[in-house]
């Protein structure tokens, strides 16, 4: 990463030998001794593993119909029990997660990308430039992304890919603020003003100075940004506006079990879906703020 | 002010006009014919063709595509947003029905969130990295994380299929239109959906204040012999103006939560209304629900700006 934007090493928990004290390194250790992060990060990585290993671990077929076991409580043979077509609720939600992270991961990706080079092309040429960015970030602060996807996907049909692009196309405003922010102050730093002096082109300065600087926030918005679109896919599989069956995610296994019935005698439909998702998205946000704090220890005290 | 002000409100005008051709595109360019939803399965052949065509021309279809859009775009200026293609009925008067449960389910929730939420977060950006502090932000952050249709099918469980003291769902039970009956029903959706609304702004209340309390201004009142109450009545002061201008960006996303708790609860509101027209692809409600959103964040951005402008005479005075 950088060596430049962080604090002076804090006195309290750092031996001054000058090869641990890299600021890096110091962050590292800061992250560590929060059991909160620690423990989402944790989380996390069981979570992602055992999505990315569904295909080895499911005991079914996550779409196997098996119109004689249907609706069967959870048991040595259906670790979750069945769904209302027999389906293994267990293999259902490993798939269902592979769809949840896949979307939450490439949508954060995506918005994070977007976000901080037009952040940072805002920052660094500011002028209209930066009034014409800002404006739409203005705006797109406040567009309820669940009501636009329920259009287009009432319109144009709902896709995963379509949920990929517009909860990235919506969510990029957070990380260009943040980006911009950054610039606007990287850009007097001297060191900036020096590879001005001598020359350098633009886009070099842009990656080679701005954008390592701006790293480090950006990491911490790309985790929250994971949580946030975790949140949304499941809400619209929730509405039917996102993955559509039979392929399961986390969010169309709760709409399959809104009838009342279901909701009162068989929890194991739908209560252990809406807990990954819990889960998931306070591990991700966990994370982001144990990143935040290791990374500007100043903040949080 | 008033300078200030025309060219947002132009460039609000020149954004809904670019949406509106945006989504007119769209349906045009969508895959599938509606209207093949709408033929009565008896018929076949050239009965059917005959009906297919009926249809079309009663709703314009049958006309080039830049006569559709002037139709159109002409309509929406008188208000006029096109039939549904499931009921039949217009657009307008549709979305106008659903504005009344959804206007009180939002403007309930805002304000019980505000009430929470304003005395919370002071609490916690007075009492940092205490226990209520912690208990405050934990709170805020669980009800952030864990979706609110799965607290609403707990909430369901709990108190409609277990305890069987709230109904589960709408807005009146059968027969019945009293007010002690629709508050009734008006707990479990209210509810979380001001919970939602809370723990968002809880966020926005501390850190202002936080940032307040760090000021110059404060510590002199300090310095100065005043106490700690009368230092906070300044900065509260201060940091609830710029909350004024964060409520208003945040409707559009309050909406969010409202059409999710809508289908939880089956309250008859324009989310539910959407989410029909979503299962039966009716475009021409989904385009009215659209345009909707649109004017709605940029009548509440409008309202951003112009509550920065009067609240803070430096803003005033700068422009």
């Amino acid at each position: 990463m950088t060596d430049h934007g962080h604090s002076p090493a804090s006195t309290v928990d750092v031996a001054p030998t000058s090869q641990e004290s890299s600021p890096d390194k110091l962050a590292w250790r800061r992250f560590l001794k929060n059991p909160v992060a620690v423990i989402g990060v944790l989380a996390l990585l069981i979570t992602v593993l055992a999505s990315v290993l569904a295909p080895v671990i499911s005991p079914y077929p996550p779409n196997a119909i098996d119109l004689g076991n249907v609706r069967q409580p959870p048991s040595a043979d259906h670790l979750l029990g069945t769904d209302s077509t027999g389906r293994d609720v267990f293999s259902r939600l490993l798939a269902g997660g592979q769809i949840s992270l896949m979307v939450g991961f490439l949508a954060a990706l995506m918005a994070v990308a977007i976000g901080t080079l037009a952040g940072v092309v805002a920052g660094w040429f500011g002028g209209i430039v930066d009034g014409i960015i800002s404006r739409i970030i203005d705006i797109m602060l406040s567009v309820p992304a669940v009501l636009v996807i329920i259009v287009l996907a009432g319109v144009i049909g709902p896709s995963v890919p379509m949920l990929v692009v517009v909860i990235a196309g919506l969510a990029w405003p957070t990380p260009a603020r943040i980006a911009r922010g950054v610039v606007l102050s990287l850009r007097e730093e001297e060191f900036v003003q020096a590879a001005r002096a001598l020359g350098s082109r633009t886009g070099f300065i842009i990656f080679r100075h701005l954008v390592p600087g701006v790293l480090p926030p950006i990491v911490v918005s790309a985790t929250l940004l994971v949580a946030e679109a975790v949140l949304l896919e499941s809400s619209l599989s929730f509405l039917g506006a996102g993955v559509q069956p039979p392929e399961s995610s986390w969010g169309n296994m709760l709409n399959e079990a809104q009838s009342l019935t279901v909701l009162s005698s068989m929890p194991w439909l739908w209560v252990p879906a809406g807990l990954m998702i819990a889960v998931t998205v306070l591990s991700a946000m966990a994370v982001g703020d144990g990143v935040r704090d290791a990374i500007d220890p100043r903040k949080n005290n | 002010m008033l300078r200030s002000l025309l060219p947002r409100l132009l460039s609000s005008v020149a954004v809904f006009l670019l949406i509106a051709i945006g989504l007119f595109t769209l349906v045009r360019l969508a895959p599938g014919d509606p209207i093949d939803m709408m033929v009565p399965p008896e018929l076949a052949g050239a009965p059917r063709d005959a009906y297919i065509a009926s249809v079309r021309e009663r709703f314009g279809l049958d006309q080039p595509i830049v006569v559709q859009f002037w139709r159109w775009l002409g309509g929406l200026m008188t208000g006029d947003l096109g039939f549904s293609y499931t009921t039949g009925r217009p657009v307008g008067e549709l979305l106008a029905g659903r504005l009344g449960p959804t206007a009180l389910l939002m403007g309930s929730a805002l304000f019980i969130g505000l009430v929470i939420a304003v005395p919370a977060g002071v609490i916690a950006a007075v009492r940092r990295n205490t226990i209520a502090d912690y208990t405050i932000s934990s709170v805020s952050v669980l009800a952030i994380a864990v979706p609110s249709f799965f607290l609403g099918m707990l909430a369901i469980y709990t108190f409609a299929v277990k305890l069987q003291v709230l109904p589960s769902s709408g807005m009146h039970s059968t027969g019945r239109d009293d007010l002690g009956d629709l508050l009734l029903h008006m707990i479990m959706p209210v509810g979380l959906l001001a919970l939602a609304n809370a723990a968002n702004f809880i966020r926005y209340v501390r850190s202002g204040v936080l940032e307040e309390l760090e000021k110059d201004y404060v510590r002199t009142i300090i310095a100065k012999g005043g106490t700690r109450t009368r230092a906070l009545r300044h900065a509260l002061r201060n940091s609830l103006m710029s909350l004024i201008t964060v409520l208003a960006m945040t409707i559009p996303i309050a909406l969010s939560g409202a059409v999710v708790l809508e289908q939880i609860f089956s309250w008859p509101g324009m989310g539910q209304l959407a989410i029909d027209a979503l299962g039966n692809r009716d475009y021409p409600v989904l385009i009215g629900f659209g345009l909707y959103i649109a004017v709605l964040v940029l009548i509440c951005n409008l309202i951003a700006d112009l509550s920065y402008t009067i609240i803070d005479p430096r803003v005033r005075t700068a422009r």
